[in-house]
């Protein structure tokens, strides 16, 4: 059985949902994430995601101040992005009972530290981040999956903790094993919900 | 045991905000020589016996032999034709039905010595009274009931209309024929009504045929029976599921004759619809089927219809009908040629049905447009035995702008053959 991204029937075909007709090929991710400043404040040239330094006048990209002679202890803070997938939200329309435009995206800074994310802030059985809260996603369980650091600022492993409408980074379905997110991915829980995890 | 195949033929690209999904559906059934049926036939013949079976095919002609002479004769060739263990009877019918063979009633299997019998006793059919064809086919349809494990063929030859009871009967006694059995029917002369025939074989899913001399009727009689008896499978189906909140508008068979089937349509489930074909040889057939859809995103990916073969309740063959939506016109825009195709024959069929109509009407204008549109479209599609069949009706101006003017002095029986082959279509052509 598998569950219909558009309609949230459980179709027996798994080529194509056997209520509503949609495929249920894995959708490629088309989530857009904020982004924040993506030039050099000092000399405004372009950097890539991940750069902590501007290569061509060194400055911290972060604050704008120019390096230091030694290099700085590596930044380990992370951004955790909570955003929609605007095409799941689109297709899961006929479940809610509103138009309204999709949440905007709540960006939050995280601690490597293993982290529990799920739906709910007054259950007893309670995530460290509420997703729902962002996303007003009622397809998160209460704890739906589990992030850990790998180590030393490498990224993340997100496990999926037996939640009743999986998880997926990218196209892929996390199954039991851990999966590594890493800078671009796109995670994928609940109906519609997105998350993205950056060096920040 | 058989081996079905079915392919849709469609483009899957919608425009932005389409919602008609356009197939062809083609399904071919392949028999091997030797496998065995598996199934045995029943094949019940009625034959009309009416009073105006004495009279010849046509007066004016030449062919003085009276039309029951030659069904009698038809009629036993064709019993020869009946394979051996096929269970049969012959029904006589006039304003009521008799059993001619066997003569107490039930059904016989056939042998050298059940098929000579069976000659004898046509041969002893003396033509009189009046036509209701609603109680040849009730006898029919009670043989029939005590086998409803096997192919069950009917095949009924008249000369004239059904004329000595209420329509109602007829179409009250084809609801219950239904489902029963299938049914192809002959008409002999040009004192029957195609439209009449048209309701049986419609209802019955057989196929309608016209016989004018006696050499045709030899001939046809004896392919009738070749056909059922190469018959193989009974009551396939083809069985369409759409998505919720989409609609199956039309399905017609368009080969290898033009019938419509939404009539016979049978609701399995919400979302499951059966469409009874009755039974099957080695053959193929192809249907139009049109789909209306919820409008897509552009780019969503869905399935308009999964089309199966069923046999009883089991799937035999299955195929998907998909549908995308783009922005891109040239991706849109090109119909399938297998839609094109039948699409223009089916414009081809409806346009000589309404020309006849309107002709005997006396709407000359009308009439003369639509067998207009008639010629222009056989002329493209290079169909030369309707070509010829229009220009015993008109006299062709020009047939590639569709101008034709009524003839006069038209033969009857040309233009019930018009009528009557208004549905055949022709197969689209292959690339290769």
């Amino acid at each position: 059985m598998i569950t219909c991204v558009r309609c949230g029937a459980e179709s027996d075909s798994d080529d194509y949902c056997d209520q509503c007709g949609a495929s249920l090929a894995p959708i490629p991710p088309v989530v857009q994430m904020p982004s924040i400043a993506r030039a050099c404040p000092q000399c405004d040239v372009p950097f890539d995601d991940g750069e902590v330094f501007c290569e061509t006048c060194g400055c911290d990209l972060a604050t704008g101040e120019v390096a230091p002679d030694e290099p700085p202890e590596r930044a380990l803070g992370w951004e955790l992005t909570v955003g929609v997938d605007p095409r799941r939200w689109r297709q899961y329309a006929s479940q809610r009972s509103n138009d309204a435009p999709p949440p905007t995206p709540v960006a939050m800074r995280i601690e490597e530290a293993t982290i529990t994310l799920g739906r709910g802030a007054e259950s007893e059985r309670r995530a460290d981040i509420d997703l729902a809260a962002a996303t007003r996603d009622t397809g998160i369980s209460r704890v739906h999956a589990r992030l850990e650091p790998r180590g030393a600022g490498d990224g993340w492993l997100i496990v999926d903790l037996d939640s009743a409408n999986g998880t997926m980074v990218n196209a892929v379905r996390v199954e039991d094993a851990p999966c590594p997110v890493y800078e671009g991915d796109v995670v994928f829980v609940g109906m519609w919900t997105a998350l993205a995890l950056r060096r920040s | 045991m058989s081996d079905f195949s079915i392919a849709s033929h469609h483009n899957e690209h919608l425009p932005e905000g389409g919602t008609e999904v356009v197939t062809m559906l083609s399904i071919t059934s392949a028999y091997g020589a030797t496998t065995p049926s598996g199934e045995h036939s029943v094949i019940v013949i009625m034959g009309d016996k009416s009073g105006s079976m004495r009279t010849p095919f046509d007066r004016s002609a030449d062919e003085p032999v009276s039309k029951m002479a030659a069904a009698r004769d038809a009629l036993s060739a064709a019993i020869d034709h009946l394979a051996d263990g096929t269970e049969f009877a012959v029904i006589a019918g006039n304003h009521q039905a008799e059993q001619c063979y066997p003569e107490e009633g039930g059904l016989v299997v056939a042998s050298d010595r059940t098929r000579a019998a069976a000659r004898r006793a046509i041969q002893l059919i003396s033509p009189g009274g009046g036509t209701a064809m609603s109680t040849w086919l009730a006898a029919a349809r009670e043989l029939f009931e005590s086998r409803p494990d096997a192919i069950r063929l009917g095949i009924l030859v008249t000369d004239g209309k059904n004329e000595s009871e209420e329509p109602e009967a007829l179409d009250q006694e084809l609801e219950r024929c239904a489902g029963v059995f299938q049914c192809e029917c002959r008409g002999v002369g040009t004192g029957w009504v195609v439209e009449e025939l048209r309701r049986i074989s419609g209802a019955l899913l057989g196929g309608i045929g016209m016989i004018r001399s006696s050499a045709q009727m030899q001939q046809d009689f004896s392919e009738m029976i070749d056909t059922a008896v190469a018959k193989r499978t009974a009551d396939v189906s083809l069985r369409l599921w759409v998505p919720r909140r989409c609609e199956i508008v039309d399905l017609q068979q368009v080969a290898p004759v033009i019938e419509g089937l939404m009539g016979l349509a049978a609701a399995r489930s919400e979302l499951v619809t059966d469409f009874p074909t009755g039974a099957w040889a080695t053959e193929r057939r192809d249907y139009l089927v049109r789909i209306r859809v919820a409008p897509g995103e552009l780019g969503d990916d869905v399935l308009a219809a999964r089309a199966s073969v069923v046999i009883g309740d089991e799937v035999v063959a299955q195929t998907m009908v998909r549908a995308t939506w783009t922005d891109d016109p040239s991706l849109s825009s090109p119909i399938a040629r297998e839609v094109a195709h039948y699409t223009g024959q089916a414009k081809l069929s409806l346009a000589i049905r309404k020309g006849l109509a309107a002709r005997n009407e006396g709407r000359t204008d009308a009439a003369e447009a639509a067998l207009g549109a008639a010629v222009r479209l056989a002329t493209a599609a290079d169909n030369t035995e309707i070509l010829e069949l229009l220009e015993r009706i008109v006299d062709v101006v020009d047939a590639a702008e569709g101008v034709v003017r009524l003839r006069s002095g038209v033969d009857l029986g040309d233009e019930m053959e018009l009528d009557t082959k208004s549905t055949k279509t022709q197969r689209v052509k292959r690339t290769s």
